[in-house]
């Protein structure tokens, strides 16, 4: 009584206990039966089309409505639970070879169109795909691409990826706000299925097998094993030696990819791909800059170390006067430039102008510090690093999420405490001080 | 970066130098501290062999702003490469002491949504709600460009929005309260027999609320704000921000491996 859990099952179990699932005596079909049955698989396709036709032409009288298919007499279709049927006729009203799980509420005018719309709009939905998802898609579509292009589909069997989500979508243009009307209920359906099973037929099942067969058998040939090669007799060389000769020969493969011997990647082709993934982000990172900047609502989160350079906080005017030069005060960056700069000079002159400003303030607390503090640096290689104050940081991007994120702000006023929306969360960058400078 | 690298990467830099477009401007400038004054002036550096041929000023600041990130976990980023709808909020929530968020989404009754149904089962129910709690997040800050410079703020804390099936719940209880009124079993109707007892407070073997129980605790003893729901103020706290910066100069102290030595 206790847990809550389940209580229809409960329910079910104290109502009607008495009750047992009637064992089914299946008749022996007529032979008719039996030929329409068999028939199916083959001609599955032509067998509805024929049942479309005759609905089109004279519409059901009202009491016949609920009529079953006669390849479906003395079959019971489960319609819930983990055995469900995924494909029957939505009460003799929908295009039977549409594949509609039937769901409540499903009958709205809206799912409808929107089905109809999206099944209409398959063929550039498509375009998006790459090449080997079409491949897969074929397997499953070939027989129903040719004759019926007209013919409105949902297809179940489309299956979407992980890649699909996390695709970057930094170089596709968004689509203007006064979008068409059907795109918009096309959007809505898609939202609602985002995955779908990757389904196949029976009739397809050899078709794919056959093509694992021929993937995998290989001719035999009448030629034989190639036997192991003979050692060559090394007994002039020591074993010691060789072991040294192989030693300087990675050494000097070493020399020759000017790898970091203390590097944990196992070999060239690592390091490549290592090296190459890098690239691939700071390339990343870089589009996602440039689509902040032309779009005012987009974010983009930086995980910084978790203790920053420290810094002094230098007001504008004692800046003017210690720097002794004519820069505008407005002009922030320049200044703030010149501090840096200068700093790195300072470290060899007597620090007198720091001594100065320690004076007036001590070091910004982290979580205050506000100002100028330093650049994103592209370099010409392509890599991103960042310098904060003096120290250098390298840049990688953090795994992309699929879902949604958002910046808000909040206000905790107590008179009028309120959420702003700022925007959304683009993706994320990882900062890491850089040990190599 | 080591002569090798750059060796390994050719057909990567061209690349990129293609889609730095404009911003690429191959200056080499050998002394460091030559400063142009002109912002959009290449620099340079002479770090390595890998010169710097474009920077974008970072600047820190909205110290005052209470910036918070929501991750909805249902809802997709990209739906068809498009980014997706923004969800409509029709309520927030808030819980201060707790960092409990809930925020109301109205449920879309076009598509797939049984109006009978829920009006019948499910005491008419009309937003769906999500829930998460906000867990601090040092050291994350969020970057927006303005100008081609790039500002930073702090974020606070980070939520994971789940749907919280608040009116499945109260439909639960109140069956069950049903329930047990109308069955009455000869135990539940039974007269039990409390026993109290009091137990000191300061008892140190007594058993406390900790963890997560306590956690639950504070929760439910917690009023919760209700805060009003604003969009289109972004370009006001850019503004905001872009001004606190560039009010403030800050001034480097350690060098970068005096930055290390600290760090380690």
């Amino acid at each position: 009584m206790s847990s809550g859990r389940l209580p229809s099952l409960r329910d079910s179990a104290g109502g009607k206990s008495g009750l047992k699932f009637k064992p089914k005596a299946v008749a022996r079909r007529s032979k008719e039966e039996r030929d329409a049955s068999a028939l199916k698989i083959q001609k599955d396709e032509d067998l509805k089309s024929k049942v479309d036709q005759k609905k089109s032409k004279k519409p059901m009288p009202m009491g016949q409505k609920n009529r079953v298919p006669r390849y479906l007499n003395n079959t019971h279709v489960i319609s819930t639970g983990p055995l469900a049927a995924g494909n029957f006729t939505d009460g003799g009203r929908t295009d039977t070879r549409r594949g509609i799980v039937k769901v409540e509420g499903g009958d709205k005018s809206l799912v409808r169109k929107g089905l109809q719309s999206i099944e209409n709009h398959t063929g550039d939905s498509d375009d998006d795909y790459d090449s080997d998802t079409k491949e897969k898609l074929n397997i499953i579509e070939n027989g129903e691409s040719e004759d019926n292009v007209n013919q409105a589909k949902f297809n179940m069997g489309r299956e979407y990826t992980t890649a699909n989500f996390k695709q970057d979508d930094s170089d596709i243009e968004e689509e203007e706000l006064d979008m068409e009307d059907d795109a918009v209920q096309r959007r809505r359906i898609e939202e609602l299925f985002p995955v779908r099973p990757l389904r196949i037929r029976h009739e397809d099942v050899d078709v794919v097998e056959q093509k694992i067969d021929e993937s995998i058998t290989e001719s035999t040939t009448r030629e034989p094993t190639p036997a192991v090669g003979i050692l060559k007799s090394e007994e002039s060389a020591s074993l010691h030696d060789v072991l040294k000769n192989k030693e300087v020969e990675l050494q000097n493969e070493l020399e020759n990819l000017q790898i970091d011997p203390d590097s944990h990647a196992i070999d060239e082709e690592e390091i490549k791909h290592e090296q190459a993934m890098l690239i691939k982000d700071h390339i990343s990172i870089l589009k996602k800059l440039d689509k902040l900047s032309k779009k005012n609502d987009r974010f983009l989160l930086f995980q910084m170390p978790y203790k920053l350079p420290t810094f002094n906080e230098v007001t504008t005017k004692k800046e003017d006067a210690d720097v002794t030069m004519d820069v505008d005060p407005a002009n922030n960056e320049s200044v703030s430039e010149k501090i840096t700069e200068e700093n790195v000079e300072a470290n060899k002159k007597p620090k007198k102008k720091t001594k100065k400003t320690t004076k007036k303030k001590d070091h910004v607390p982290q979580e205050e510090l506000t100002g100028n503090v330093g650049a994103i640096r592209i370099h010409k290689s392509g890599k991103i690093s960042i310098r904060i104050g003096n120290a250098i940081m390298e840049t990688s991007k953090a795994s992309e999420a699929t879902f949604l994120q958002d910046v808000i702000a909040l206000n905790e006023d107590p008179d009028a405490p309120g959420v702003e929306l700022l925007g959304r969360v683009e993706g994320k960058v990882m900062v890491t001080p850089s040990f190599d400078v | 970066m080591s002569e090798n690298e750059n060796k390994l990467f050719v057909a990567e830099e061209e690349e990129d130098v293609v889609l730095e477009g404009n911003a690429v401007q191959e200056v080499e400038i050998e002394d460091i501290r030559m400063i142009d004054e002109d912002d959009d002036e290449v620099n340079s550096d002479v770090c390595d062999l890998d010169p710097i041929v474009k920077e974008i000023p970072l600047n820190f600041g909205g110290k005052d702003e209470n910036l918070h990130i929501f991750q909805y976990i249902n809802k997709l980023r990209l739906v068809n490469h498009k980014p997706s709808e923004h969800p409509p909020i029709s309520a927030a929530r808030y819980k201060t002491k707790s960092a409990l968020w809930e925020i109301d989404v109205p449920l879309d009754s076009k598509a797939f949504f049984n109006e009978d149904k829920a009006k019948e089962n499910w005491n008419g129910v009309e937003v769906q709600t999500l829930k998460g709690v906000g867990v601090d997040n040092t050291s994350q800050y969020a970057a927006f460009m303005e100008d081609n410079q790039a500002y930073l703020v702090p974020v606070k804390t980070t939520t994971q929005l789940k749907p919280f099936f608040k009116y499945i719940d109260a439909v639960n209880l109140k069956k069950k309260q049903e329930e047990s009124k109308l069955n009455a079993t000869p135990a539940s109707q039974r007269a039990q027999v409390v026993t109290m007892s009091v137990k000191s407070v300061n008892d140190a073997s007594q058993n406390r609320l900790t963890g997560s129980l306590l956690a639950h605790k504070v929760a439910d003893e917690e009023i919760q704000t209700d805060l009003n729901w604003a969009e289109n103020t972004v370009s006001q706290f850019r503004e905001s921000v872009i001004k606190e910066s560039s009010e403030s100069t800050v001034k480097p102290v350690e060098s970068h491996e005096e930055y290390i030595n600290h760090l380690i």
